[in-house]
């Protein structure tokens, strides 16, 4: 059924899904409660113990089942068992022994007992005497002794033998058999022994039927299956153990006296109810087993009967109650709806019911109520009318109040209003003046005849001045008859006219009185509390409406002095804005003096409202017309660029050029400050204001604006125009600057180039200088060292013995020749150095070490003066990374000077001692004569050589501190001297040291560092 | 017999009909495969059919039978290949160890069901009898190698003055060498002087026997059953003129062909039983779920009336144990 469908049937019932449908439900669902709720338990309590009693029935029938199957197992073994004692017992075997003649007896029990697969007669001794089997034949050396077997020991004490289950092939389940052979009862001679073959149980297990899809199977104490239905289940050895029907039919000692059932797992798996029993002799289970299922098919049966009756029962419990529910609900249903029709509004409706119980006197009782609600409800529709009827004339004076900003216009609608409102005949209304403290008629309307109506009223004074005074209504009824009215009334107006009613009403806002209504009627009347409450509402709502339009006045003329300001604002703004752009233009064009000051005049006049004009450069004698205005005339402009303007009284220009300050006239021909030339007249010049432009109080131009027509400029124009000019003269100074800025920076760049011009001759002529030194040094080099050596060899008597002042010619020969290659190598030194063709070969070496060797060379020459050497203690690392050649030639140098020049019995120290962790400082200080300190900075220049007396002249051509200085320069180091004359000198360089990063790498750095190498 | 004929009749029809026929949802499509023509020889097929009629089948409904055939393994194996190309197959059931190789060769993947197979471990058929683990399962003829030397032992049995026997045997086939050891001891045992006797035909059987001299009493021909051996009235009625006794190989020949005796399992019944391996098979069962069975019964079939025509005098005790006695 489709849910709208369901829906639709239930509303039919009352089930309207709506909330007077809530009774019906009610009923029905406590009918179905109480009916539904009944049936269900009884029918859940019969579906309890009928499952019970069902399943333990449906168990005992299972465990017959079982215990069938047992018996049927049982008797077929006992009856292999009796055809084995019958064979036991046969004659032959009795008379004839165990002969092999007699084998009859066991082919004859092969052939009755399929079964039996083999048999074997055993003696009393455990030796078997005739063998025989269905599928192979016993040679004699395959017969087994027995007499220990477990069978035999059995069977030979009278006992049937049953043995455990054993496979043959893997999965044929047999088992032995063994019964005693006697002779007569009791005499036992021999075991008849029989290998079973358990199959045949299969035709057994496969007979029982069990229901529709029961089974019985066999298992052994093994757990194996040994026969089943599915003959596949044994073949294949199927274990069984774990099941939990299994382990209770075997477990120890079961005796089971009957079978038992269980619910649980089949051996495929499945749900069954299993039922087994226990063969004691044989040490088996054999189970029964169904589906649940279908074991619990008559069971499920009955339950869905019971279901049924219940479901049945339920539907007609349910019919029930909707019938009972739509008796008992009609009526109300009924009154629901007589009631929800009053309740719409239609009152004259009255409500049907003859039930003649307590719902038809509920309906009576309604009726009544309903006449009642009718006669409240005309009443109460009175009262809105009249309420809503003052409301509105409430809301058209309010309307009216409100509806501009003109007040007297307004005052005078709402004094009629009021006047027809109330149906009077005069009314009037009094604001007061908060200032003078008196209340003036602002409206009157109706019969005012002359002379009634009082102007004015002082507060306090007559019935308006007292009734504002008061903020209270004062209200007379009849004016004729008050006493009131005598005492309070100022001018007894009312009562002289005629008028008998007179009411007055304060206005007020705010908790303010702002005025008064005062209102009067022929006819003596009595005002109603609503009437007076009206009343008092309307002079409420002109209250606000007066102060409103209070308020829209003061703030026009706040709104007119803001716009006022806002307009000089604007009017400033725009000054600076010109003012800005102006800037801008000066700052973009700052060379461009015509442009600033032809922006700055176009804005001038602009803004101060010129109608012509013009700009003016100071020349420092006279003014040069710079930038003139468009509409001069050509006689104006020839006059004003042709001739001489200088400063003076004749005209605001030349005064203004004369006083320094702005000067300004409103009509130049009627100031008799100046004296005009005709051309302004001619120009019909008349108010005229000229700025001068002053830097530093010096004067530079000026900015004259005229006006045909005398109206004099501003203050605010006037000012305007002094920054212009200001402006102005800063754009000119700024012309000037720059004027002079080019040139200077002409000039210097004329001198550069000069400079780099004799710079680059100078470094040309150095080149030619160090590689003529560098050739001529060669060539001067051969000749001498043959001269050298030809000298040595003359003075080794090579060429025969020499006479003493031959030897002494050549001695002198050679030294001079040792001397001038010296001074060629240093030469040679120094060109190589100074063409850049020398480079450095940095080694790590201890210049304490290095100081050692020097001065172990020079050591001779010192000891010739009795110099002492001595090398100061080295502090520190004195490890140097430098070019070892290079270092050793500067030492020599220095040390070998410092001993040339210290004096027979001075001293020389040297010293090394590092600077910071980068480099090492060597001093070599000697006790000689000094350097003077004019000499001092000269001193490593190439082929200088100090003159000055009483010094020893210098053998060489001042090469050697000039190449030492090279020499450590290429290092990176410095030279200097520092030396206090006549008192020694100390000559001292720096040298890098040892790089200490190269003696403390860490492993990865090393490999890094040996890689690199 | 009536029975039997009916059912051969049916199931020739059964076969000519089913040719070609396109198989029905639902219907098990049986193929018998088989050497040599003569259905007749074959009782299981006639078990088959009534174990599956019994587990409700119903031929043309139900069941389509179709018969493949074969004078040689050749022809066999190429029949085969053709006739199974041309319908569906559920179950192959082949009658024979021969029969079963050539299947299984031919359509691998088919489930195929031996009724019977002499040794199918020792064949190679299936892992084991309890195990198959191939696509094939079914019977076995023997219950396994000592079955020949009891076959040898009724034999004396029954003729207790027997003292040569010849053996024959498909010359073409190698004899498992455990059997013929123990079939050997049990004939030593027996004081039995073996003859080997290999053949490559029946016709050559029938030759060789009766060119045999005629040695009425103590002399004796085993069969040892093979595919060629399915047809043996003619070796049988050699046998007969010779008055040499005859071992054959089943309880058909000695009712049918004239042998004197045979021990050995009752082909029909294990038609029979082979329905219900036919059957699990087409409900879904896979061959190799399926043990192979041995027999569980050997039968003494005698055939008196052969007894007498050779001068046979079975003994009383001997006849009474028979299973089955003709006269």
């Amino acid at each position: 059924m489709q849910t709208t469908e369901l829906f639709a049937k239930l509303r039919l019932f009352g089930f309207s899904g709506r909330r007077h449908g809530k009774l019906v439900r009610n009923y029905f669902f406590i009918f179905v409660a109480l009916i539904g709720g009944g049936m269900i338990a009884s029918g859940l309590t019969e579906i309890y113990f009928r499952s019970h009693e069902a399943r333990e029935q449906i168990g005992l029938v299972q465990g017959e089942a079982a215990n069938a199957a047992l018996s049927k197992i049982a008797q077929y073994i006992l009856t292999i068992e009796g055809q084995m004692k019958a064979t036991s017992l046969s004659q032959r075997i009795a008379e004839g022994g165990f002969e092999s003649a007699r084998q009859f007896e066991l082919m004859k029990l092969l052939y009755v007992a399929p079964a039996i697969s083999e048999a074997a007669a055993i003696d009393g001794d455990g030796v078997p005497r005739l063998q025989l089997s269905r599928f192979r034949t016993i040679l004699p050396e395959h017969a087994t002794d027995y007499a220990k077997s477990p069978a035999f020991l059995q069977a030979s004490q009278g006992a049937t033998f049953f043995g455990p289950v054993y496979f043959v092939r893997g999965s044929e389940p047999y088992l032995t058999m063994a019964v005693p052979i006697e002779e007569y009862p009791g005499s036992v001679i021999g075991v008849l022994q029989a290998e079973v073959n358990l199959s045949y149980i299969w035709d057994i297990v496969r007979d029982i039927e069990v229901g529709k899809a029961g089974y019985a199977y066999i298992v052994a104490r093994s757990g194996d299956v040994i026969a089943h239905p599915n003959i596949s289940m044994v073949l294949q050895r199927h274990k069984a153990a774990h099941l939990e029907q299994v382990k209770s039919a075997l477990r120890p000692a079961p005796n089971l006296q009957k079978p038992e059932s269980i619910v649980t797992r089949g051996l495929n798996g499945d749900e069954v109810l299993s039922s087994y029993a226990y063969l004691p002799n044989l040490d088996w289970a054999v189970i029964v087993e169904r589906p649940l299922a279908e074991a619990y098919e008559p069971l499920y049966a009955s339950l869905l009967r019971t279901y049924l009756l219940v479901t049945i029962g339920l539907g007609i419990a349910l019919l029930a109650s909707v019938y009972v529910a739509r008796r008992v609900v009609r009526p109300l249903e009924a009154l629901r709806w007589g009631v929800e029709k009053i309740g719409k509004g239609d009152l004259d409706h009255r409500l049907e019911i003859k039930t003649g119980d307590e719902i038809e006197i509920l309906a009576e009782q309604f009726n009544k109520m309903v006449g009642e609600i009718k006669n409240s409800y005309q009443s109460l529709e009175d009262k809105v009318q009249q309420r809503t009827k003052e409301l509105a004339a409430l809301f058209d004076v309010t309307a009216t109040a409100t509806h501009s900003f003109d007040l007297n216009p307004i005052l005078q609608e709402v004094a009629e209003k009021i006047m027809d409102i109330f149906g009077l005949d005069s009314t009037r209304i009094y604001l007061l003046d908060a200032v003078q403290e008196e209340l003036r008629v602002r409206a009157a309307s109706g019969y005012n005849p002359a002379g009634f109506i009082q102007e004015v009223f002082a507060l306090g004074q007559g019935i308006v001045g007292k009734a504002v005074e008061a903020a209270e209504p004062i209200i007379f009824e009849d004016v004729q008859k008050d006493p009131r009215y005598a005492e309070l009334s100022h001018s007894k107006g009312s009562k002289g006219i005629g008028y008998r009613f007179f009411a007055t009403v304060p206005i007020k806002a705010k908790g303010r009185c702002l005025g008064a209504i005062a209102c009067n009627g022929r006819l003596a009347r009595r005002l109603t509390e609503q009437e007076l409450r009206l009343m008092s509402s309307m002079a409420d709502q002109i209250g606000p409406a007066i102060d409103n339009i209070n308020l829209f006045e003061e703030l026009k003329e706040k709104t007119a002095a803001l716009e006022t300001t806002n307009h000089e604002l604007m009017e400033a703004l725009e000054q600076q804005t010109e003012i800005a752009k102006v800037l801008q233009v000066m700052a973009s064009s700052p060379t461009k003096l015509e442009t600033v000051l032809a922006t700055i005049h176009k804005n001038a006049l602009r803004l101060c409202e010129g109608d012509s004009g013009a700009t003016f450069v100071f020349d420092g004698a006279q003014f040069r017309l710079s930038v003139p205005t468009d509409n001069i005339s050509p006689e104006a402009l020839s006059y004003l660029r042709d001739l001489p303007i200088r400063p003076g009284p004749e005209t605001p220009l030349r005064r203004a050029g004369l006083e320094l300050r702005t000067v300004h006239t409103a009509d130049i021909f009627a100031d008799p400050r100046f004296s005009p030339p005709e051309i302004y007249r001619r120009e019909g010049l008349s108010a005229v204001v000229a700025a001068p432009m002053l830097k530093e109080n010096r004067l530079v131009g000026a900015i004259v604006l005229t006006r045909r027509e005398p109206r004099p400029f501003t203050e605010g124009q006037i000012s305007l125009l002094t920054t212009f000019a200001n402006q102005a003269a800063i754009a000119v100074d700024n012309v000037h600057l720059f004027q002079e800025l080019e040139d200077r920076t002409q000039e210097l760049a004329r001198y550069n180039r000069e400079i780099q011009l004799a710079n680059e001759k100078l470094t040309e002529l150095d080149r030619l200088k160090s590689s003529f030194v560098s050739n001529v040094s060669h060539e001067l080099k051969t000749p001498l060292t043959a001269i050298e050596s030809l000298a040595e060899n003359i003075l080794d008597g090579v060429t025969g013995p020499l006479t003493r002042k031959q030897a002494s010619y050549m001695t002198g020969i050679k030294e001079s020749a040792e001397r001038l290659a010296r001074l060629i190598n240093d030469l040679l030194d120094l060109s190589v150095i100074e063409a850049g063709r020398t480079g450095l070969k940095p080694t790590s070496f201890s210049m304490a070490s290095l100081l050692h060797e020097v001065t172990d060379t020079l050591k001779p020459v010192a000891e010739a003066k009795l110099i002492d050497l001595e090398i100061a203690s080295t502090n520190g690392n004195s490890i140097a990374w430098a070019d070892r050649d290079k270092i050793t030639q500067v030492l020599t140098n220095l040390v070998g000077n410092a001993v040339k020049f210290t004096p027979n019995r001075g001293k020389v120290t040297m010293k090394v001692s590092p600077t910071s962790g980068e480099w090492l400082e060597v001093s070599i200080t000697d006790t000689g004569p000094g350097i003077p300190p004019e000499e001092a900075s000269k001193i490593f220049d190439e082929f200088y050589q100090m003159s000055q007396p009483g010094r020893e002249k210098s053998k060489g051509v001042g090469l050697g501190l000039a190449i030492s200085k090279k020499l450590v320069e290429m290092h990176g180091g410095k030279i200097q001297v520092k030396s206090i004359f006549g008192s020694g000198s100390s000559f001292s360089f720096t040298v890098p040291a040892h790089y200490p990063r190269q003696t403390s790498l860490s492993v990865g750095e090393k490999e890094d560092y040996e890689y690199t190498r | 017999m009536t029975k039997t004929l009916r059912h051969l009749g049916l199931l020739i029809l059964a076969a000519t009909m089913g040719l070609g026929a396109a198989p029905k949802p639902g219907t098990l499509n049986v193929v018998i495969v088989m050497e040599g023509r003569n259905i007749r020889l074959q009782p299981q097929v006639n078990g088959l059919r009534d174990g599956l009629e019994e587990l409700k089948y119903v031929e043309g409904e139900t069941l389509n039978w179709q018969r493949i055939d074969g004078e040689t393994q050749a022809e066999l194996r190429a029949n085969l290949k053709t006739g199974l190309q041309k319908q569906r197959v559920d179950v192959m059931v082949t009658l024979g160890t021969t029969e079963t190789q050539v299947a299984r060769e031919v359509a691998p993947k088919t489930p195929i069901v031996f009724l019977p197979a002499a040794d199918p471990v020792r064949s190679g058929f299936v892992h084991s009898l309890a195990s198959p683990r191939t696509n094939l399962t079914g019977l076995t003829f023997f219950t396994d190698s000592a079955n020949l030397g009891k076959q040898l032992e009724v034999f004396k049995q029954v003729i207790p003055s027997l003292d040569k026997v010849r053996v024959l045997f498909d010359g073409r086939l190698k004899p498992f060498s455990e059997s013929w050891n123990k079939f050997a001891a049990v004939a030593a045992w027996l004081g039995i002087h073996l003859i080997e006797l290999p053949v490559a035909s029946s016709a050559e059987a029938s030759r060789k026997i009766a060119a045999l001299p005629n040695t009425a009493s103590g002399g004796g021909v085993f069969v040892f059953c093979s595919g060629l051996f399915k047809d043996v009235e003619d070796i049988a009625l050699a046998a007969t003129k010779q008055k040499l006794p005859l071992f054959g190989c089943n309880a058909f020949q000695v009712a049918e062909q004239s042998v004197l005796l045979s021990y050995a399992p009752d082909l029909y019944s294990l038609g029979y039983r082979g329905a219900w391996f036919v059957d699990r098979i087409f409900k879904g069962a896979k061959p190799q779920e399926l043990p192979v069975e041995t027999p569980r019964k050997f039968e003494l079939v005698i055939n008196n009336r052969v007894a007498g025509e050779i001068g046979l005098k079975i003994s009383a005790e001997m006849l009474m144990l028979a299973d089955r006695v003709f006269r």
